[in-house]
């Protein structure tokens, strides 16, 4: 099996990870590659990155609930968690996490013993010029708050001698792949790609690390933050744009990269609060782009001799996405997100639906629904609902849904998607097209009742949606 | 043995002769139960032929329509039906084809007649669910498939 490892850096990274979380469960279409995320950020107990972590939990467990079964290892589905998400450490046969050791508590003046420089040395007039001294004093546990030089140093040192490079090195095969997500206006993800890249290139001791086809999603600034004086904090987005064209001169002549993405946004950008401790941003539209350069990599099948710079638009340029501002070429991210929160009311009705045929044809009783991974299911579903409706709320909005009530078991789903007919007027036309795919089933290979659910859940939605595409 | 006989609401011939006083209404009454009881094969076969038709109805062309037609509620809508169609059924054939002059004292034995079809063709149209149910694929739900 062919993976494709994507290291995810700093808050935008581990945010664009969410999104390809999302998609994945989705059914969006990964080509067949495992995907093996490793979260790097410095940020110790950002509760972005324990809800991203458990968010891949979740994921996994529900993935396992599809493909395993009756002691055998079954094919991924297609559809609803039709890609393996695998873990790093898993991967190497170690139970330990290799991902967490990416953090330090000390300030980045102890981290470079600044405060032992003899007051007249050079070094010191030189450690002066290149940083402040709020840089000097920044506690690094709560990562590079926005300085893109702070995180050379410290992460350049990180990288060095890491086990999660290493364990990474060794699961490396011929054909696996790298994906690297990160944001060029801030400090973590702008200073750590091209470390990591170049980390990457000049693993002459694992040529499949080196000659890797490799891709990169680099974030231009998206948002801004609440103004520093009066939240006092260490980051002024003001600076995000200039630090944003210092970067790009820097990659322009350095990225070592097959494809390059650049995504960002021009005109509405939401403020949030300038909190570099929570971190509490609602999942945005940009993020969900990121994501799609991903699949989009992974779709692309020869090495170019050299970087290709690429990037999305967007149809209109109004406040909420619509299928129709969007344009044709998102109407995959459409599909899938339409599909998952179909599957969401199905998943929430199902269990009230007592006369269901499935019931008594293939066991979707009250016990399959008790059981543990539809309780997973349901979980995940509504993390999945709640990631949906930030974007949607979020500006710039991603809003091509028109979620009826779920409580409403009459409601008309014809228009479930903006601007778009759907043939299924209601949720009984889904439900018939479940006992359908059920009729049609004669793989008696396995007894796994979750996968034969789910399995007919998306060719029910499908039949439908499809028409999208 | 009279197919007349599988009616078992009807009263016996010589109750209903004797419903009429006079010979020569008695002679048409007569005449009105041969009748009925040359027609019975026919009332039996379009009763059962409704009933099972309907059931096969249910099980196939209408679970192949979206609105949730695999619910019991939809399966007993389909027995009204199923009943309500013979009795009409049942009670039309009688009507048009039985002639005679007699304009009182027939209804009672029409409708117990056509009520009788109607009865055996819920019980066919059950049967014929209970197989379906048990031995054919459908999309509705088996209710009685234990």
């Amino acid at each position: 099996m062919k993976r494709v490892f994507v290291f995810c850096i700093g808050g935008t990274g581990l945010r664009v990870m969410k999104s390809i979380t999302m998609l994945l469960a989705a059914g969006m279409d990964a080509k067949g590659f495992t995907v093996v995320p490793v979260l790097i950020d410095p940020h110790m107990d950002l509760e972005e990155k324990r809800n991203l972590q458990s968010l891949i939990g979740e994921y996994e467990t529900v993935y396992n609930s599809i493909i395993m079964g009756d002691g055998q290892r079954l094919p991924a589905n297609e559809g609803f968690f039709g890609t393996d998400i695998a873990d790093l450490a898993k991967l190497n046969g170690q139970q330990n996490d290799i991902s967490e050791p990416i953090a330090e508590k000390r300030s980045f003046g102890q981290y470079i013993n600044y405060g032992n420089l003899n007051s007249e040395d050079v070094n010191k007039y030189l450690v002066q010029t290149m940083f402040s001294q709020a840089n000097l004093d920044n506690d690094l546990s709560v990562g590079f708050k926005g300085s893109p030089n702070v995180g050379t140093v410290v992460l350049g040192e990180m990288i060095k001698g890491a086990d999660w490079f290493q364990a990474f090195c060794n699961a490396c095969q011929l054909g696996d792949r790298i994906f690297i997500i990160s944001s060029i206006f801030g400090g973590t993800g702008a200073s750590g790609y091209p470390l990591l890249e170049k980390k990457i290139r000049n693993s002459t001791d694992h040529p499949n690390v080196k000659d890797a086809m490799m891709g990169a999603v680099s974030v231009l600034p998206y948002f801004a933050l609440e103004d520093p004086s009066t939240t006092d904090s260490d980051i002024d987005s003001a600076n995000f744009l200039t630090k944003t064209k210092s970067a790009l001169a820097y990659y322009e002549n350095s990225v070592l990269s097959d494809f390059l993405y650049y995504i960002g946004e021009q005109g509405m950008k939401k403020t949030y609060a300038n909190d570099e401790k929570k971190q509490e941003d609602p999942a945005h539209f940009i993020e969900l782009v990121a994501a799609t350069a991903l699949f989009d990599f992974l779709a692309k099948t020869d090495k170019p001799e050299k970087t290709q710079a690429l990037s999305r638009s967007i149809k209109e340029n109004v406040e909420s996405l619509r299928i129709t501002s969007l344009g044709n070429p998102y109407n995959d991210v459409v599909k899938a997100v339409a599909d998952m929160m179909l599957l969401s009311r199905l998943v929430f009705l199902l269990p009230n639906e007592s006369q269901f045929p499935l019931s008594k044809n293939r066991g979707f009783d009250n016990d399959f629904y008790e059981d543990k991974s539809f309780v997973n299911l349901r979980n995940f579903l509504s993390r999945f609902a709640a990631w949906y409706h930030e974007l949607e709320t979020n500006n710039r909005g991603f809003a091509p849904l028109n979620i009826a009530p779920s409580e409403d078991r009459n409601a008309k789903l014809s228009n479930w998607i903006h601007d778009f007919s759907l043939d299924a007027k209601d949720e009984s036309y889904y439900l018939l097209d479940m006992i359908r795919a059920s009729n049609k089933d004669k793989d008696n290979s396995h007894s796994v009742k979750f996968r034969r659910f789910l399995d007919y859940a998306y060719k029910a939605i499908n039949k439908y949606t499809s028409k999208i595409m | 043995m009279s197919l007349i006989n599988f009616f078992f609401l009807l009263p016996s011939k010589g109750k209903f002769l004797n419903g009429f006083t006079n010979e020569q209404l008695k002679s048409q009454a007569d005449n009105v139960w041969r009748h009925l009881d040359g027609m019975s094969p026919v009332l039996l076969i379009a009763g059962v032929a409704i009933g099972i038709a309907l059931a096969v109805f249910y099980y196939t062309a209408y679970n192949e329509m979206p609105g949730r037609h695999y619910t019991v509620k939809h399966w007993t809508i389909w027995a009204i039906i199923s009943f309500v169609l013979t009795l009409v059924v049942t009670a039309v054939i009688e009507h048009i084809f039985i002639k005679t002059n007699l304009k009182s004292g027939i209804s009672s034995l029409y409708w117990l007649c056509a009520i009788n079809n109607a009865l055996y063709s819920l019980i066919l149209y059950f049967v014929a669910s209970l197989v379906w149910c048990n031995f054919l694929p459908t999309n509705a739900y088996k209710f009685l498939k234990p």
